[in-house]
């Protein structure tokens, strides 16, 4: 499945000011992105998973260059897009399309469903007929299974499950090879999110497309991707084959969020009872941003920040992964 | 005797001449101590049956039929005075959004002492020392400070420890927690989720959880009900319903989860989506869903009843379990 | 378009049909509109026409005082023209202005609202703090020193032949901040929200984005607040008649012609002051009434569920 890398985030940091008073001294910032690196190869299902302000959002913000880094670089297909001027981005406009969270918010309330999906087209695709741009309109959504009538129709006429249909409509459009998906089933019930999900893995088999699918929930990712990343506080913890991270999670953290899944078949409640809340994202833990939560934290967790290192085939940010991994 | 025990609820929303049934003949008991889950997808009705035991339904909707029976009283027939001596003191709710139970302006504290003397007669003093027990209990660090925090203060996991400490404050018989985590990350779930279950069985609480999210209940709950456009579609104890569910669409619910499939897979799918209120189907509402339908099922609602030790509301439920 | 409106619609007449106040204020509303559209035909006289009116009619009263006649229903002013072809021509003058300022106040507001939300930053404080200013002012000041001045460097001719211009001018320049506050507020609201990021992602233009997409979600508020604004600019213009610095009283609005029936007042002709300003107050408030109702039927919190 995998080849060459088309996506590299390399040394990412996104800091947000926090609106303060224009008379304080103090310019305090949120660090969302804290040095992210990694590499997104052609033709996987890239997850990233976290809990919320992990800045797994932000990552998908800042590749599809709806916000610019504060430091590190962004490629895509060894081309640096993270500066780019919009005129000499829109080329990559076509390849790269996104899908949002929120299926109430991310379609216009004012426009068909027709114009919707037009739009996109009709913008990148200026020669196009008007025969034509139909003709394309009506494939694509045939093959996410939208009923054509849906077309003259408002989107405030749907349900959730079908206008993540059609925001995902939308973003095949252009026919990209490249999607992110920010949270597209999570604020959907199981039996429709089933249906998207599926909807999802057709289309990249169909297509042959990438995706960078984030989400917290790691059962999704279980099924859905190829690679996880495992993000906490703006810094990936761990990178590896999905089915490596869940026969043998290293990172303490990954072991956090592996035990907390609610599961089926257990039958007693016995998570890992981990003391202490998330930090603040105005103001990460010195050293390991994690070693305020972790169970193996040592000195050395406290004073040093663990760089992402190969281990087994995979990339941990842990000091002591070694051991953990053993025991 | 059960402690609490719903009858034939059902609730009706008058709407433009016609009236529209958000809950039609919901029957469950909850006996002291027990957890029960109610499980659905948005739309079910779960949430509805909740307000209603609390007789908190919005206006103009209202308890059209059926009885809440609790502590010998009926609450559907309730005065509201009465009723607002029960709800918070005899029966607590805690809601998805700590914000829908904590005031913004009031320190915790505060809004802990007057809950206490509201529903009790005593000093000022002694209902700081009960309430701060309470955050203790809840497992809240250093709660003679948090006493005095607002909740803006606190994060989305300590808030929700806190509405819950305050669920606890009369020591109810019996807590409704409608989606108490969902807006919490799973590893604060997990930790608020084990404080549930301790508290409870410490206090002989009986907790009524609702959720759309099967797997948060089998953890948790040892009854379930799954509802499905306002009516009870299957209930039985929640291990027995999770390993063998009899309800075509407890079956596709199951199977829909990620965790049932195998990795990389098709997911299984339930065609089409949950009917919106206002046209349930004739029949049984899951019909046009279902891939068991036949005419009959197209044409009779069929009844809740007794299908090997559990209830369900299939016509077919033998042939397909 | 269409196809949301026909949606809309329904719940738009339905709910219309089940509120007796909108229904009466909107029939009020109709009436005055048809009245003053109409008034060169249905009306029995036409005021601004000398030949038409008689010096020796003057200070008739109504048709059922004693002293009334048939021919003048609400009796006559003093220069003896028909009081109700009087009101019905006011009333489209004052409608006029009151219409045509609240245009000039959407487009200058709508757009400085617009181009403050979306951009943000050092554009947005420049704007809004000149809104600041203008809203420090009232609206009647800056209106009584422009119209004064005018009227002094002019000279009361030219100021008679522009004073519709003048009024429409400066009542929708004074009042432009209303708009921009509200259009700023809402678009900063609507450029949070996911269809704008899908908007951009595709790679549109931010003035396709402001126009194609922010503004059309913006149109509701903007439309509860222009019937609000359209009672405020008649309130106004007949405030500025009263003063003497609105409509000459030749061409007479609503407001003028009760300044000019109020020096009879305690002379027993009670009728020139007293018809108008009940017209006026009927007027206003059948156009807030309906403003109300469009308020509480466009709160998209209501209409979404259905």
């Amino acid at each position: 499945m995998t080849g060459e890398a088309l996506v590299r985030v390399d040394g990412v940091h996104k800091h947000f000011p926090v609106p303060v008073s224009f008379l304080s001294r103090e310019k305090p910032v949120v660090h969302a992105l804290n040095g992210v690196s990694l590499e997104i190869a052609r033709g996987e299902a890239f997850c990233v998973v976290g809990e919320s302000g992990c800045g797994k959002t932000t990552l998908g913000r800042a590749i599809m260059g709806l916000i610019g880094p504060t430091r590190g670089s962004i490629s895509y297909d060894d081309t640096r897009i993270d500066a780019l001027p919009e005129d000499k981005m829109l080329a990559f406009r076509r390849r790269m399309q996104m899908v949002f969270q929120n299926p109430y918010a991310s379609l216009n309330p004012r426009m068909t469903v027709r114009r919707t999906l037009e739009e996109p087209l009709r913008f990148h695709r200026p020669d196009m007929t008007d025969g034509e741009v139909r003709d394309h309109v009506e494939s694509v959504m045939r093959s996410v299974g939208m009923d054509l009538a849906w077309g003259s129709r408002y989107p405030h006429e749907f349900s959730g499950g079908q206008r993540q249909r059609i925001s995902i409509a939308r973003a095949l459009m252009v026919d990209p090879e490249f999607i992110v998906a920010d949270e597209p089933v999570s604020a959907l019930d199981v039996s429709v999110q089933a249906q998207v999900l599926n909807l999802l893995m057709t289309v990249r088999k169909e297509r042959g497309l990438t995706y960078l699918f984030i989400t917290h929930d790691l059962s999704v990712v279980e099924h859905f991707g190829t690679q996880v990343a495992v993000m906490y506080l703006g810094v990936v913890c761990e990178i590896a084959p999905t089915a490596d991270l869940f026969a043998a999670p290293r990172h303490p953290y990954t072991r956090l969020l592996l035990s907390a899944i609610p599961k089926l078949d257990r039958k007693t409640f016995e998570a890992v009872r981990i003391p202490g809340e998330l930090p603040s994202p105005l103001d990460p833990p010195p050293g390991c941003v994690f070693h305020t939560r972790c169970p193996h934290a040592t000195d050395l967790c406290r004073r040093e920040r663990p760089e992402l290192r190969s281990l087994a085939g995979r990339s941990v940010a842990c000091h002591h992964a070694e051991e953990i991994g053993a025991g | 005797m059960a402690l609490l025990e719903v009858r034939g609820l059902e609730v009706t929303f008058p709407l433009r001449g016609a009236a529209l049934t958000a809950l039609r003949g919901v029957d469950f008991t909850l006996d002291a101590g027990e957890r029960l889950g109610i499980v659905g997808e948005s739309g079910a009705g779960k949430s509805m049956a909740a307000f209603a035991i609390l007789n908190l339904i919005s206006e103009p909707g209202r308890i059209s039929a059926g009885e809440i029976l609790f502590d010998g009283r009926d609450l559907a027939r309730l005065s509201d005075n009465h009723m607002r001596a029960i709800r918070g003191n005899r029966i607590a709710m805690i809601f998805q959004d700590p914000m829908m139970t904590l005031n913004p302006v009031l320190t915790i504290g505060t809004q802990m002492v007057e809950c206490l003397k509201a529903h009790q007669k005593i000093g000022e003093a002694e209902a700081k020392r009960r309430a701060i027990e309470k955050l203790r209990e809840v497992a809240i660090p250093s709660p003679e400070t948090r006493f005095d925090s607002y909740p803006h203060e606190l994060s989305g996991g300590l808030r929700q420890r806190v509405v819950i400490a305050i669920a606890l404050l009369l020591d109810p018989a019996i807590i409704i927690a409608d989606e108490p985590t969902t807006a919490l990350d799973v590893t604060i779930q997990a930790e608020i989720m084990g404080l549930m279950i301790a508290l409870c069985e410490n206090h002989n609480v009986g907790l009524i959880l609702i959720t759309h999210d099967i797997a948060v209940v089998s953890e948790i709950t040892r009854r379930l009900i799954v509802m499905y456009a306002g009516r009870i579609v299957e209930a039985g104890p929640t291990a027995e319903l999770i390993a063998a569910p009899r309800h075509p669409y407890t079956r596709g619910l199951l199977k829909a989860l990620p965790q049932k499939n195998r990795p990389g897979g098709m997911l299984h799918q339930i065609p089409g989506t949950m009917p919106s209120l206002a046209a349930i189907p004739d029949g049984c509402a899951f019909h046009p869903r279902c891939e068991h339908a036949d005419a009959r099922c197209r044409r009779s609602v069929p009844a809740l009843r007794d299908v090997g030790g559990r209830l369900v509301s299939c016509h077919h439920a033998e042939r397909i379990s | 378009m269409s196809a949301v409106r026909a949606a809309l619609q329904s719940n738009f007449v339905y709910r219309f049909l089940g509120d007796p106040v909108a229904m009466v204020s909107a029939g009020v509303l109709l009436l005055f509109v048809l009245g003053a559209a109409l008034a060169p035909w249905i009306a029995p006289q036409n005021p601004y026409d000398p030949l038409q009116i008689d010096i020796m009619d003057s200070e008739i009263p109504p048709v059922w005082q004693a002293e009334g006649e048939a021919r003048f229903v609400f009796g006559t002013d003093a220069q003896g023209r028909d009081m109700l072809s009087t009101i019905l021509y006011g009333t489209g003058i004052s409608l006029t202005i009151g219409v045509f300022a609240v245009l000039l106040q959407g487009l200058i507001g709508v757009t400085i609202g617009l181009i403050s939300g979306y951009y943000g930053g050092r554009v947005d404080g420049f704007f809004m703090r000149l809104a600041d200013i203008q809203l420090s002012f009232s609206t009647l000041m800056v209106a009584i020193i422009v119209l004064a001045v005018f009227q002094a460097a002019f000279g009361v001719g030219l100021y008679e032949e522009l004073a519709i211009i003048m009024l429409i001018l400066v009542i929708g320049i004074a009042e432009w901040p209303q708009y921009a506050r509200t259009v700023r507020a809402n678009v900063l609201a609507e450029k949070e929200k996911e269809y704008v990021d899908a908007a951009r992602v595709i790679g549109l233009s931010r003035l396709r984005i402001m126009f194609r997409h922010i503004l059309p979600n913006t149109l509701s508020p903007i439309l509860v607040i222009s019937t609000v604004q359209v009672a405020n600019a008649i309130v106004a213009e007949a405030a500025l008649s009263f003063l003497g610095l609105g409509m000459p009283v030749t061409k007479p609005s609503l407001g003028s012609l009760i300044r000019a029936g109020f020096e009879f007042i305690f002379s027993g002709t009670w009728w020139i002051t007293i018809i108008p300003s009940i017209v006026l107050i009927v007027l206003i408030l059948a156009i807030n009434l309906l403003g109300d109702w469009l308020r509480d039927v466009l709160n998209p919190r209501l209409y979404k569920e259905t």
